[in-house]
């Protein structure tokens, strides 16, 4: 005899949940690493639209950085991707080996990456660094799918990405010159113990995109904006900044 | 049901859900829409269980589930700054969720049943009814079901979550629950007992 069901909407309810309930659900932990998967996924698209490189500075390296310094919020890790995409699960595997707000070195990212190939399977991807990049360098990993290669770059460790948002804060804050701001980064950077970096206005210029409006103002008014970081192929940090007379 | 593992079994109230007046969730909405990533985690710690019994309940498949969270979320993370009312924050991300399900059933095959999370249960045989029920319904009815009723979302909050008229959600799931209804009540037909489990298509 067929069965007689009269479905209320609390019922339908409960029945589509014990379907629900079948499943395991993610753990808070899990759905953390999926934000963090999430916010580093977007990369430069989101947090810097317009990058707009200057002159014949153009090296991918510097782009990358910049753009991987602008987004800010003491990140000092991330994976970038480009199309066309590596291969399903490798992306999310790799960023997983980038906790955000760590320095992850070149040898230990080298070393975990080359695990996390091996366990996927795939063989014919390698891991190489960018020049200057050393062991201890904190890097972030880039994916070149067409050469099945993820590439090492350079960005800033924890305490100088800290110190550098700072920095951008106050430049946007107040209106200084090339020469005031110039001494601004010196003294920050000196102050946490760095001594080798170059300070130079002959680079890109990026921001985050609902900052454009301000930033382009701020210069037009005569004032140096912090606009982004990049490595010299020694490895050594160069930190731009903008201005309309840059 | 009995339960297996009290993190796959918790009990699901959808009373208990962030609402969208929810001060904590709107502040973490407010606050990822300005970039701030712990505002994101907050959001997605609130929402994502949420999008999550939907995809699993829509995708029969708790890999493909996650996966599909995890491109909601980039997707959420992305559109966030353009989202103009931040209080319609569980239908848009729902919206996006629907659309990754979709893209998700359109492109992968068949599973089988031993592929389906209820498979397990020990009150499998009674979940592969509500399933099957479940799967005979036209897509756009299912959703409105499993947006109304599996996760309690208001008929106006459903209609914005589907991009439908708050009439057309009336109907649907009106027509879905008698539908449902009358699918359970048949008996099994000896061929519906074996076999593979169509992905839904639309």
């Amino acid at each position: 005899m067929p069965r007689r069901i009269d479905l209320d909407e609390e019922q339908v309810g409960k029945l589509l949940g014990r379907l629900a309930d079948s499943a395991d659900a993610p753990t808070p932990k899990e759905l953390h690493e999926m934000a963090a998967v999430a916010v580093s996924s977007t990369g430069p698209t989101r947090g810097v639209r317009r990058t707009r490189v200057r002159r014949s500075r153009s090296r991918l390296v510097v782009a990358m950085a910049a753009a991987l310094l602008m987004l800010g919020a003491g990140a000092t890790a991330h994976v970038l991707t480009g199309d066309p995409s590596p291969p399903r699960g490798l992306e999310a595997a790799v960023r997983l080996l980038f906790p955000r707000g760590h320095c992850v070195g070149a040898d230990e990212a080298t070393s975990l990456i080359r695990d996390k190939l091996a366990g996927l399977g795939l063989s014919d991807w390698s891991v190489a660094a960018t020049a200057g990049v050393s062991g201890e360098s904190c890097v972030a990993a880039g994916f070149v799918a067409t050469e099945r290669r993820i590439v090492l770059v350079p960005v800033s460790g924890p305490t100088v990405s800290t110190a550098m948002e700072g920095v951008a804060a106050t430049l946007m804050n107040e209106c200084l010159g090339k020469d005031q701001a110039t001494e601004l980064i010196s003294s920050v950077l000196t102050g946490i113990g760095q001594t080798s970096f170059t300070i130079s206005t002959d680079g890109p210029l990026a921001y985050p995109e609902e900052q454009e409006e301000a930033v382009r103002a701020h210069i037009a008014s005569g004032c140096f904006v912090y606009s982004a970081t990049g490595w010299g192929p020694d490895g050594q940090p160069i930190y731009y900044i903008s201005g309309s007379d840059a | 049901m009995a339960i297996v593992g009290m993190d796959r079994h918790q009990s699901f109230n959808p009373r208990s859900l962030p609402t969208a007046s929810d001060p904590l969730l709107a502040e973490a909405v407010r606050r990822a829409q300005q970039g701030d990533e712990g505002g994101f985690h907050s959001l997605v710690v609130e929402l994502g269980p949420l999008v999550y019994r939907f995809l699993v309940v829509r995708l029969a498949h708790e890999g493909d589930a996650k996966d599909a969270l995890q491109e909601t979320l980039i997707a959420a993370w992305q559109g966030l700054p353009a989202l103009k009312r931040p209080e319609s924050v569980r239908s848009w991300i729902l919206t996006i969720a629907v659309r990754k399900a979709t893209e998700v059933l359109k492109a992968r095959p068949p599973l089988a049943r031993d592929e389906l999370p209820e498979a397990n249960a020990p009150d499998a045989v009674q979940l592969f009814e509500i399933r099957d029920a479940l799967d005979r319904l036209p897509p756009n009815m299912r959703d409105a079901l499993l947006v109304r009723y599996l996760l309690g979302l208001s008929e106006q909050e459903t209609a914005q979550a589907l991009h439908v008229p708050l009439g057309t959600v009336k109907s649907r799931t009106s027509r879905a629950r008698r539908q449902m209804a009358a699918l359970l009540e048949r008996e099994p037909q000896p061929h519906e007992q074996k076999g593979g489990h169509d992905a839904p298509s639309h």
